[in-house]
C-alpha cells in the first residue's frame, strides 16, 4: 500500500515536472524570439548613434515602431559604415586569458552582445599562462595575457604561425599600506629601490632611515613592515617585479620578473581582493595592489587601507590615477624600445621598462602594465582552431571592439583607456589578420 | 507453463543487460584510477627525470630560475592536516556520540541538529576560505593567537607573531569542515551499534558513560577509524579554504603561526601561469605528490580497520 502510494504521488510530482519544463521552454522560446527582433532595432538605433547624431533622437523617439526604425537601418547602410557598427553573421567567438582584465572584459561582452546580438563572445578568465597554452593549442578563438609571451612560448607556437599581441587595456600597481593614525590624505611616499629593499627583507620597519627620507612630515610607527603578496600566478605581480628588478640590481639577480616570483619574504594572499583583505586585516601592513581596487573603494581609504605614492624618473612622486596611467602608456610606446611590429616578438617588451629611465614626462606613473590580446595573423590555418570566415570576422571585430567604442567602458571600475597612439598601433596590427588572404578588419 | 518460461527468459535478458552495464560502471572506476595515476606520471616525467628523489626534500620553488622542490608544500599539508584531526576529531566524536547515545529519546533535537551537521557538510569550501579570511583570521589572531603568543612565546611552536594566516587558522578552517564528515559516519556508526551490546552493560549495573566507553566505542572503533580517514582524506586535498588562508609561503617554520603552503594550495595558486614546460612538470609532480599521500592514506586506513575488525571478531 505503501510503495504503491509513493509510486502514484512519484509519477504526479513527474508530470508536474514535465509540466514545468515544457511551459518553461516554450516561454524561453517566445521571449527570445521576441528579444530577437527587439534587439535588432536596438542594435540599428545604436550603430546609427554611432555614425550620425540627427538619426540618434529619430530611431530613440520611434523605436516601437518597426516600420521606422527599418527605414533608419536602410538609411544607416547607404551611409558610410564602420565596420564594427555592421551587423555581423552569426558566430560563436572563445577567448581564454588573464584575470586581471576580466571585470572590463565582462563589460565588453554585455555591451558587444548588444551591438552585435547574433555574435556569442564567450571569455574564461583563467589566468595569463593558461591563455597562452590555450591559443597554442587552438583550443580558444583569442588568448589573453598580462605579459607578453617569453621566448619559450613563441617556440611552443605551431610552425608556420605568426600570433599578433594587441594591447587592449592598461593597469597600474600602487603600494598599499595600512598604518593607524594616518590620515586619509595622507600617502606615503617610495621609490622602486625602496620597495624592492622591503620586499628582499632588507628594509623591515617602517621608521627604517630610507623610508623616513622620502617622508620627511611624517612621524612613521616604529613597528615592523607586514610584507603582503599575491600567491597566484598574477599579472600585476608581473608589473610589480618589472618595475622592482629595474630599480634594484639585487632584486633583478635573485628574484627578477615574474608573474610567480620566488618571494624572499611576505605573506601571499589569493587574488587581487585577498591581497586587500589581508591588509586591511593586519595593521603595519604593505603590499602591491591593482590600482582598481584603491580608484572603486574609496570608501574604504584611511579607514582600513590606504596607498602611497611612487617616483618616476623624472623625480615626482605620483599618486596613481587613470591619467598619469594613461600617459605612461602613451610614453611607453613612443620612447624607449620601439614597439614590436606586425610578428615580431613582444618578448622582453615592456611600459615599465621604456619609461622608467624617460624624464620628458613630469607625470607618468611608473608600475603601468598592459595587458593583451593574442591572435594568429592567418585565421583560416587549420591550428588556429576557427571554423568559418563569420567565426575570423567576429573575433577581429571585437577585439577592435574592446581597443576602440569599448575603452570608455573603464573609467568607472578603474581601467585607464588607451591613448590614440596605442589605439592607432592596434588597428594596425589588427588590419594584418586575414582569413583565405581577406584583411578582416575593414573601414575607418 | 510456456507463457512463464518466456517471462523467465525475458528477465534473464534483462538481467544479463544489468550485469554488464553495472559491472562496466565498475570496472570504468578503475581504469580511471589507473588513468589518472598514468596522466599525472606522463604529465610529471620532465621534472621526474630533471629532479629525481630530491625533489621532495628540496625546499626552493622558483618558477622564474626553473628551480623546484616539494618539502614546504609537504610539510605544510601534513602539519595542517594533523591539526585539523587534533581539534576534528573529538568535537566530532562528541557530536556522534551526543545524536546516537544522548539525542535518541528526543526524536526532533537529534533531526534537527543531525541534518544541521549534514547541511554543514555541504557548504562550498571557497565560503569557508572567505569567512576563514574575513572573519575567522582576524577574530583568532586578536583573542586567541595573540594571548597565547604573549603568554607561550617562548616555545617554538608559537613563537611567531600572528597575523591571522598560518597553519594553526588553517588548521582550525579544516577542523570545522571535516567535523560533519566526521561526525555523520560516526553517528552512523554508532546508530549501528546493536541494543544489546549496551543492554548487556546496563544489566551489569554500568552508567551511562561507561556503557559508551567501554561497550559502544569499542565496538564501533573500524568504523569511526573509517570516518576518521575519510576526513583526513578532505583536510589533505581540500584546496581553495587553505589558499586564503594559509598565508602562501615557501619557508618552513617550527612555529604553527607562521605561514606556509600546502600541496594543493601550490597547484591552484600557480597552474594558471607555468612559463616553462618545466614549470608545467613540476606542478603536475606535486599533483602526484597529493595523488599518492592519498592513496598511501587510504590503503594504510584499509589495513588499519582490516585489522581491527578481525580483533572485534575475536572479541565478540
Amino acid at each position: 500500500m505503501n510503495f504503491n502510494k509513493t509510486g502514484t504521488s512519484g509519477t504526479i510530482i513527474g508530470l508536474v515536472v514535465v509540466l514545468i519544463v515544457v511551459v518553461v521552454a516554450a516561454g524561453a522560446y517566445v521571449a527570445l524570439n521576441g528579444s530577437g527582433s527587439t534587439t535588432t532595432i536596438t542594435q540599428t538605433s545604436v550603430s546609427t548613434s554611432v555614425s550620425t547624431q540627427t538619426s540618434v533622437s529619430t530611431s530613440v523617439s520611434t523605436q516601437t515602431s518597426t516600420q521606422t526604425s527599418i527605414q533608419t537601418s536602410t538609411s544607416t547602410v547607404t551611409s558610410t559604415q564602420t565596420s564594427t557598427s555592421a551587423l555581423l553573421p552569426a558566430a560563436t567567438v572563445s577567448g581564454a586569458g588573464g584575470t586581471l582584465v576580466f571585470p572590463l572584459m565582462s563589460t565588453w561582452l554585455y555591451t558587444f552582445s548588444q551591438l552585435q546580438p547574433n555574435v556569442q563572445v564567450n571569455y574564461a578568465s583563467v589566468g595569463s599562462g593558461a591563455g597562452i597554452t590555450d591559443i597554442t593549442k587552438g583550443t580558444v578563438n583569442f588568448g589573453e595575457s598580462d605579459a607578453p609571451l617569453t621566448a619559450a612560448q613563441y617556440s611552443a607556437l605551431p610552425a608556420g604561425s605568426t600570433l599578433l599581441t594587441i594591447p587592449i587595456s592598461a593597469s597600474g600597481v600602487v603600494p598599499a599600506y595600512n598604518i593607524p593614525g594616518l590620515s586619509a590624505t595622507t600617502h606615503l611616499n617610495f621609490t622602486g629601490d625602496v620597495l624592492a629593499k622591503i620586499f628582499l627583507g632588507q628594509i623591515t620597519v617602517w621608521n627604517d632611515p630610507a623610508i623616513a627620507a622620502l617622508n620627511p612630515k611624517i612621524t612613521l610607527p616604529t613597528n615592523p613592515i607586514l610584507v603582503i603578496h599575491r600567491s597566484d600566478g598574477s599579472g600585476t605581480m608581473y608589473a610589480f617585479t618589472n618595475y622592482l628588478s629595474d630599480s634594484n640590481a639585487q632584486w633583478k639577480s635573485q628574484v627578477g620578473t615574474s608573474t610567480t616570483p620566488n618571494w624572499p619574504v611576505g605573506t601571499g594572499c589569493k587574488g587581487n581582493e585577498g591581497v586587500a583583505g589581508c591588509i586591511e586585516n593586519n595593521q603595519y601592513s604593505l603590499g602591491p595592489l591593482e590600482v582598481a581596487y584603491v580608484l572603486t573603494n574609496s570608501n574604504l581609504i584611511g579607514v582600513s587601507i590606504n596607498y602611497g605614492t611612487v617616483q618616476n624618473h623624472a623625480g615626482n612622486f605620483i599618486l596613481a590615477t587613470l591619467a598619469d596611467i594613461t600617459l605612461a602608456m602613451q610614453a611607453g610606446v613612443s620612447r624607449g624600445a620601439s614597439v614590436p611590429q606586425g610578428s615580431t616578438p613582444w618578448t622582453g617588451w615592456s611600459i615599465v621598462n621604456n619609461i622608467y629611465n624617460d624624464t620628458t614626462d613630469t607625470g607618468i606613473y611608473p608600475i603601468t602594465t598592459f595587458t593583451y590580446a593574442l591572435i594568429y595573423e592567418n585565421l583560416s590555418a587549420s591550428y588556429t582552431g576557427l571554423t568559418s570566415q563569420a567565426q575570423a570576422t567576429a573575433t577581429v571585430s571585437f577585439l577592435w571592439y574592446c581597443v576602440n567604442q569599448g575603452q570608455a567602458a573603464g573609467a568607472n571600475i578603474g581601467y585607464a583607456a588607451l591613448p590614440a597612439n596605442v589605439v592607432t598601433s592596434d588597428k594596425a596590427t589588427l588590419s594584418l589578420a586575414t582569413y583565405n588572404g581577406a584583411t578582416l578588419l575593414t573601414g575607418s | 507453463m510456456n507463457s512463464s518460461n518466456k517471462i523467465g527468459r525475458r528477465r534473464v535478458g534483462g538481467d544479463q543487460v544489468l550485469k554488464g552495464l553495472v559491472a562496466a560502471a565498475a570496472v570504468s572506476i578503475v581504469l580511471l584510477l589507473i588513468a589518472l595515476g598514468v596522466e599525472l606520471i606522463n604529465g610529471s616525467y620532465q621534472s621526474l627525470t630533471t629532479f629525481g628523489f630530491p625533489f621532495l626534500y628540496s625546499t626552493t620553488w622558483d618558477p622564474n630560475h626553473n628551480i623546484f622542490g616539494a618539502l614546504p608544500f609537504i610539510y605544510g599539508t601534513l602539519v595542517t592536516s594533523a591539526i585539523a584531526l587534533l581539534i576534528g576529531l573529538p568535537v566530532s566524536l562528541g557530536v556522534a556520540i551526543f545524536l546516537s547515545e544522548k539525542a535518541k529519546g528526543h526524536r526532533f533535537v537529534g533531526y534537527v541538529l543531525g541534518s544541521l551537521v549534514e547541511l554543514l557538510a555541504a557548504v562550498p569550501s571557497v565560503i569557508f576560505g572567505l569567512w576563514g579570511l574575513f572573519v575567522l583570521s582576524p577574530n583568532l589572531k586578536t583573542y586567541v593567537e595573540g594571548p597565547i603568543h604573549d603568554y607561550l612565546g617562548f616555545l617554538p611552536i608559537f613563537s611567531t607573531t600572528p597575523i591571522g594566516l598560518d597553519y594553526f587558522v588553517t588548521g582550525i578552517i579544516l577542523a570545522i569542515m571535516i567535523i560533519p564528515t566526521v561526525a555523520a559516519v560516526s553517528r552512523d556508526v554508532l546508530n549501528a551499534v546493536p541494543n544489546s551490546q549496551r543492554e548487556a552493560m546496563y544489566s551489569l549495573g554500568a552508567t551511562h558513560w561507561e556503557v559508551i566507553r567501554k561497550s559502544v566505542l569499542p565496538y564501533a572503533r573500524s568504523g569511526i577509524f573509517g570516518a576518521t580517514i575519510l576526513g583526513l582524506g578532505r583536510a589533505v586535498g581540500e584546496t581553495m579554504a587553505v589558499t586564503f588562508v594559509i598565508g602562501n609561503s615557501t619557508a618552513i617554520s617550527p612555529s604553527l603561526f607562521a605561514q606556509g603552503y600546502t600541496l594543493s594550495a601550490l597547484i591552484v595558486n600557480q597552474v594558471a601561469e607555468t612559463s616553462t614546460p618545466l614549470n608545467a612538470s613540476a606542478i603536475v609532480e606535486i599533483a602526484l605528490i597529493l595523488f599518492g599521500l592519498a592513496l598511501v592514506i587510504n590503503i594504510f586506513a584499509r589495513l588499519f580497520v582490516v585489522r581491527l575488525t578481525r580483533g572485534t571478531r575475536f572479541r565478540a
